[in-house]
């Protein structure tokens, strides 16, 4: 009988990659920032705010505007770090917490960007939107709501 | 007929009720009726405890029910949800074709979340062409999920079981959709991935619990996703087939074995059905939680009440047990006591106001008491002893049992009973407190009395003569000196010994000496006043106490004169008169003595004096009398320490001529032939010559010595001395004589005096007819055929007897001639006067005709004169002996005498001085 944990078949590889990361690029590991467009007026966000717009727990900004969070490309390393060092969440446990979002109805995950550069631009397009990206991608157009060390 | 018709049935009613009784005393009726509060609390708490039961067995129906509602309402969703991806991703293909398909879907936000969905299209070959992720260069050609579509197509999605394989590592289902070309044939698969683990992502511990279970079954049995607490497992077979639809029922789905209320729904276009199951231990433990509960507070009342129930019950045991006790001891002194032979009466102090006792109540009494007082029992229980025994004030009953009380001691009394119907009874009572009363026990004690007061007179009175005895009479004389010494009066204590007595005793037998003795005590005691005393120390002694007399002694002498008279009288023993005199020593206080002792001591001396001076009379005390007491002890240890001497002295060899001071010895005293005038015999007679007091006349000690019986040892010696010397005289060639030795009573009493007679001559050598033995009258009246049967002995042996002092005592004739003897001596008091008393002059001629007549030798003693000498010589006397011709002489002097004879022999003799 396959009575195999889902956490623990999942979760060894997982720290295996995130160790390695954090080994690899360190000063870009910390580079993270959180973007909204520049033309949005929302002003500097909490770490639990911003995963509660991640996790579909808020559905606005602070200020009342509607919040549209965008995620990197599923399997994106970033994406990875920002919801370990954010939502506190490592891969599977996201996945079951939105497999069970989804599956009672209760929301839907964010929708994906293909890279840093994809997420920036849509952010920019929208102030609705809340991104993330690597520190060394940003520019003017948008605007940092928070950086992740 | 009936008979005793009712008795059966009144014992089976009796044996009814003392069960009835015993089931209605608490301890055991309680026990029996406290059994319903228990059964009541146990039959509630199994109500509660099975009420609950169902209740919580409903809520977890229930709760299973609207729990498989909801899982069924989210699984369909969800499965319609993804049949509509794969229609959508079908007609995307079919429109766009497999490679534009997935594109154009995501532009229109038309693709599932990728994160929990994997799309993937396959084509009619089998190879995985598009995805919404980075697909693999798969072929899946043999895959179920691929060729069920191809070949059956359908309007029902292919569901795949849950496996892990090429195309995607972690374990999922595969959920395909033909694709057709526009002219209806095979063109691919549409297909969605999903984790298991999705489908059970629902499950919610504050719903499911631990052990509830969520699953998602196909229905080939074989579960997709089962989801047990975290755990998410698959692949296993599932048995539901027994399960309908809307239904939840127990049971045991999983392999864990855990019993489940399962609710099982089949999903409408799908082969699947969603399970749910609540574990029951978890549904239940509140339930369970509960049931202990009641169970302990069940126990916990009934643990109570039956310790109260037992506590009551034991304490009323033990009071019934109490009760019991009580009511047999109850019975059993009642029993005891109505057999006692003793009344008893159980009383209770009655109270006044103030506390004091003042009356006692009757309680119980016991028949005895009844016969006692003359009161039934029945009314004497309940009254007061004031009112029913008022007599009892009197006598000091009431006091007692007032002191009693107060006190609590006991106190017993005697006393004479003086009211009917116990009239003169003697009763003793005893009162014993009690609490807050008394119980007085009284019993008779006449018998006892009466036996008692036999005893004490028997104690006190002579047996014979009913007189006081000696320990009465001293008791008397004590009080009597204390009467006198208080009131400084006089008193006076005669003793009184009857003269003559023994010879009656011994010559008539005991019982005449007893009725003489009964006749004397009665005349004297008629002399004497009321509140004088005659009393009988023993034998023939009497005494006479006068407890208040005149000081002047001489004013006794009328009584005693009387006493005297009435003693001499005559008394007829059968028809035997036999006449006694007395001898009475008196003494008066405070003369004579101040104490009874010295009284008593000194009326024996004055009574003993009466005797010596020649009995008949009475002598008052005179402070001489004790001297002649003294004397007497002295020659009495003379006269030992004397016949110890005498005998060692003769030990260590031979006769000493002259006997020293301290010894006896002997002096002989010739007997002479009145014919002849010669000397043929001797009378052996012997003298003590005391080393301080001289020489001591033989009546003052020979009495002193057969009193003390050393007249015993005196006489052996005696005789002994008397036969050695006569063979001494034989052996000198000399005259034959005889030799005559004085026995005195005492001696022929002695049971060996034949036996010392036969020794002395035998060591001597003396012939047996050269020994006479001379014995007096009254020696041989006192024991006459003993005395007979001794002298026959003798006789016998070959010795001589003669009569001593013949004509002084009563001797009888008629014993005279059957006594063994040859010689009768006349008393020398009646040749005294011979020469001028014609009635001595007679007497001495009666007796010398009288030993004619009997062939007996007489011969006279005590011969002084020529006169007497002549008189009885030619009266034909045989024999004489006395001072004319010889005092007693040494036996030197008597040697010699007899070598004058044989000079002489021939001539008549001349008298010698």
């Amino acid at each position: 009988m396959r009575t195999l944990s889902l956490l623990r078949r999942l979760g060894a590889p997982l720290l295996l990659t995130a160790a390695l990361l954090a080994a690899a690029d360190g000063a870009c590991a910390s580079d993270l920032v959180v973007i909204v467009s520049a033309r949005s007026p929302v002003g500097a966000l909490r770490p639990d705010q911003v995963a509660a717009i991640f996790l579909g727990q808020m559905p606005r900004f602070p200020d009342g505007a509607e919040a549209v969070p965008l995620d990197q490309r599923l399997g994106a390393p970033l994406r990875d770090e920002f919801y370990v060092r954010v939502a506190g969440k490592s891969p599977p446990l996201l996945k079951a917490y939105w497999s069970k979002m989804v599956f009672t109805g209760r929301g839907q995950p964010p929708g994906e960007a293909t890279d840093s550069t994809a997420v920036r631009r849509r952010v920019a397009e929208n102030p609705e939107l809340i991104g993330y990206i690597e520190r060394s991608a940003l520019d003017a157009s948008v605007r940092p709501v928070l950086v992740i060390q | 007929m009936t008979t005793h018709p009712t008795r059966p049935g009144t014992a089976v009613g009796a044996r009814f009720g003392r069960w009835l009784s015993r089931a209605l005393e608490t301890h055991i009726s309680l026990p029996l009726f406290a059994l319903l509060p228990l059964i009541a609390i146990w039959v509630v708490t199994f109500h509660f405890i099975d009420a609950e039961r169902r209740t919580a067995t409903a809520a977890a129906r229930d709760a299973a029910h609207e729990q498989v509602d909801t899982y069924e309402a989210q699984m369909v969703r969800n499965l319609t949800a993804i049949d509509q991806t794969l229609k959508v991703l079908k007609y995307a293909v079919e429109t766009n074709g497999a490679r534009g398909a997935v594109p154009a879907l995501r532009r229109q936000g038309l693709l599932p979340p990728s994160l929990v969905f994997v799309v993937a299209i396959v084509d009619r070959d089998g190879n995985i062409v598009a995805g919404n992720q980075a697909m693999p260069h798969l072929n899946v050609a043999d895959q179920a999920y691929f060729t069920a579509p191809r070949d059956h197509g359908g309007a029902t999605p292919f569901v795949s079981r849950t496996l892990g394989d090429a195309f995607k590592a972690e374990p999922h289902l595969h959920f395909t959709r033909r694709i057709e070309d526009p002219a209806g044939g095979f063109a691919g698969v549409a297909m969605v991935s999903v984790d298991p683990a999705y489908f059970t992502s629902a499950y919610e511990r504050s719903r499911e619990g631990d052990l509830g279970l969520l699953g998602l079954v196909g229905d080939d049995g074989v579960a997709r996703a089962l989801r047990v607490g975290d755990k998410v497992s698959w692949g296993q077979r599932v048995a539901l087939d027994g399960l309908a639809d809307d239904t939840v029922i127990r049971l045991a789905v999983a392999a864990d074995g855990v019993e489940r209320y399962t609710g099982v729904r089949r999903l409408h276009g799908f082969p699947l059905a969603a399970v749910i199951g609540l574990a029951e231990s978890e549904q239940m433990a509140q339930f369970e939680q509960h049931r202990a509960n009641y169970l302990a507070g069940a126990l916990a009342a009934s643990a109570l009440l039956i310790g109260v129930v037992a506590m009551i019950s034991a304490w009323s045991w033990q009071l019934a047990k109490a009760r019991r006790r009580e009511r047999r001891a109850q019975a059993t002194y009642a029993a005891a006591s109505e057999a006692s032979l003793d009344a008893i009466f159980v009383l209770r102090c009655l109270y006044d106001a103030q506390g004091a006792v003042v009356n006692f109540l009757l309680e119980a009494t016991n028949s005895r008491a009844a016969h006692m007082t003359g009161i039934a029992v029945e009314d004497m229980r309940g009254r007061t002893l004031g009112e029913l025994l008022p007599f009892y004030r009197v006598n000091g009953m009431y006091d007692e049992l007032l002191k009693v009380v107060a006190e609590g001691i006991p106190i017993e009394t005697e006393w004479q009973a003086a009211t009917f119907p116990a009239t003169g009874r003697w009763l003793q009572r005893q009162i014993v407190p009690v609490e807050g009363g008394a119980v007085a026990t009284v019993r008779d004690i006449t018998e006892r009395k009466v036996i008692e007061e036999r005893i004490r007179h028997m104690a006190h009175h002579d047996e014979l003569t009913g007189l006081p005895n000696r320990s009465l009479i001293r008791d008397r004389l004590d009080q009597a000196v204390r009467n006198a010494q208080r009131n400084g009066n006089h008193l006076a204590l005669a003793f009184v010994d009857l003269d003559g007595f023994k010879l009656v005793n011994d010559g008539l037998g005991h019982n005449a000496g007893d009725e003489l003795l009964k006749v004397v005590g009665s005349r004297m005691q008629a002399c004497l006043r009321r509140n004088d005393t005659l009393g009988r120390l023993g034998g023939d002694e009497f005494v006479i106490l006068l407890p208040d007399v005149a000081d002047n002694p001489l004013a006794l002498t009328p009584v005693l004169e009387k006493i005297r008279q009435a003693v001499t009288e005559p008394v007829l023993i059968g028809d035997q008169a036999v006449q006694v005199s007395c001898s009475m020593g008196v003494v008066t206080y405070p003369r004579d003595g101040e104490d009874p002792k010295t009284l008593m001591m000194n009326a024996d001396a004055a009574m003993y004096r009466a005797k010596d001076l020649g009995s008949n009379n009475f002598q008052f005390y005179t402070r001489e009398m004790n001297a002649s007491v003294e004397e007497k002890l002295m020659l009495l240890e003379g006269l030992r320490k004397a016949l110890d001497a005498t005998v060692a002295g003769e030990d260590r060899g031979g006769v000493d001529p002259d006997a020293p001071a301290g010894h006896f010895h002997l002096l002989y005293q010739p007997k002479i032939d009145l014919r002849t005038g010669r000397i043929f015999g001797v009378e052996a007679l012997i003298r003590w010559h005391h080393p301080e007091h001289g020489l001591v006349a033989p009546p003052r000690f020979i009495g002193l010595a057969e009193e003390s019986g050393l007249i015993v040892g005196i006489g052996e010696w005696v005789v002994r001395s008397a036969c050695r010397q006569a063979q001494a005289w034989r052996d000198a060639g000399l005259d034959a004589l005889t030799v005559s030795v004085n026995v005195s009573a005492r001696q022929f009493e002695e049971r060996r005096l034949v036996e010392r007679v036969e020794g002395a001559l035998k060591d001597s050598g003396l012939p047996p007819s050269s020994l006479e033995l001379e014995v007096t009258e009254s020696l041989l009246m006192r024991d006459l055929s003993q005395a007979v049967e001794r002298m026959r002995e003798l006789k016998a042996m070959g010795v001589s007897l003669s009569i001593d002092d013949f004509g002084t005592g009563y001797s009888s004739l008629s014993a005279l001639k059957s006594f063994p003897i040859s010689t009768l001596k006349i008393d020398k008091s009646f040749v005294r006067d011979l020469a001028s008393s014609t009635d001595d002059q007679a007497i001495a001629l009666a007796v010398i005709s009288l030993g004619h007549r009997l062939h007996l030798r007489v011969i006279a003693e005590g011969v002084e004169t020529e006169e007497q000498r002549e008189f009885l010589r030619q009266n034909e006397c045989d024999e004489m002996q006395g001072y004319l011709f010889s005092p007693p002489v040494a036996p030197e002097r008597i040697t010699t005498m007899l070598q004058a004879q044989s000079r002489d022999r021939g001539q008549r003799f001349k008298l010698v001085g």
